[in-house]
């Protein structure tokens, strides 16, 4: 079966959130007169509602696009680009559920041999659920650690990155780990 | 002495999203002229002078992409600032918009406190220095 593609559905589901959420808008700005505190809120729910709307199409977005059949290219890239380039991307929805991120790079962690575009991606889905499950005032935290070739691991170093959503900082548990090949386990690869 | 208010031109064909663009902009205190199509956009873009047209860049028949080219070749009106609006916000398309000739790009959900200022923005950019 043949599916509407992406920036289509996109496009559509946008078009009525921009109505939702703009009239909400102006209406909780009193442009059409003034409101009554019950007003207000309900007004403030509805615009609510619709930002969750689109934070979930967003995220839709970010899936299909992992998910779609292209063949990866394979480059190298370090990790600490990645998150940062994340960063400004998650801004809006850590503000709004007033969640902070805290990033754990150690030094020295090597480069990783991966599709930077797609672990970009399934970063940003870990990091937007992390975020979304996490309660005001709480943390999410990425931490990378190096680990060693082993029997388990494989040949050459990897590099490991651990989301972690907490209701305050210190405490928590994990929601998901990626482990991520070093540029020293896969030989032969493009390097950018 | 009386001031005009500045006018802008709305070009989008959905009913409800050209109403909310125009109740923000006669709130902010400018005229509004509205069209449902780029055909029409441009054919008002020529007869009403508008200080700035906000575009719509998915429209049926010609797309506000075709139509930002027509009215930047135009001289009568291409000293007009031009700002996308798009549901599109695909990696690649603030590019597009930009390459044809758009002056700035804001996606939908438009924010309603933002536009505003952008269009300020860009109205103070475009007056001459007399």
């Amino acid at each position: 079966m043949s599916t509407p593609p992406l920036s289509s559905v996109g496009h559509d589901l946008r078009t009525p959130l921009n109505a939702i959420i703009g009239f909400a808008q102006l209406l909780e700005a009193q442009t059409g007169g003034p409101l009554n505190d019950r007003q207000r809120k309900y007004v403030s729910n509805i615009e609510t509602s619709g930002r969750q709307l689109l934070e979930l199409l967003d995220h839709l977005v970010d899936l299909t696009s992992v998910e779609s059949p292209m063949a990866p290219p394979v480059i190298v890239a370090d990790v600490d680009s990645i998150l940062r380039d994340l960063q400004p991307m998650l801004h809006g929805l850590l503000e709004r559920k007033t969640v902070t991120l805290a990033l754990e790079i150690p030094d020295g962690m090597p480069p990783v041999t991966v599709d930077r575009a797609q672990v970009k991606q399934a970063l940003s889905c870990l990091l937007r659920s992390a975020i979304m499950m996490t309660r005001a005032g709480g943390q999410v935290r990425v931490a990378a650690r190096r680990v060693e070739p082993s029997a388990a691991a494989g040949p050459g170093a990897w590099v490991e990155m651990a989301v972690r959503a907490a209701a305050s900082p210190g405490r928590g548990g994990t929601v998901a780990i990626l482990t991520l090949p070093s540029e020293l386990s896969l030989p032969g690869v493009e390097t950018t | 002495m009386t001031v005009e208010p500045r006018k802008i031109l709305v070009v989008e064909d959905n009913a409800l999203n050209l109403e909310l663009a125009t109740e923000l902009l006669r709130h902010a205190g400018y005229a509004v002229v509205q069209a449902r199509s780029a055909e029409d956009g441009l054919r008002l873009a020529r007869h009403e002078r508008p200080d700035l047209i906000l575009l719509d860049v998915r429209l049926p028949g010609m797309d506000g992409l075709t139509a930002v080219k027509a009215l930047k070749l135009d001289a009568s009106t291409r000293h007009i600032p031009t700002v996308a609006m798009t549901a599109q916000a695909m990696k690649g398309d603030e590019e597009a918009a930009r390459a044809a000739g758009f002056d700035a790009y804001v996606t939908k959900p438009i924010d309603t406190r933002a536009l505003p200022v952008t269009i300020a923005r860009l109205l103070a950019g475009g007056e001459s220095p007399s």
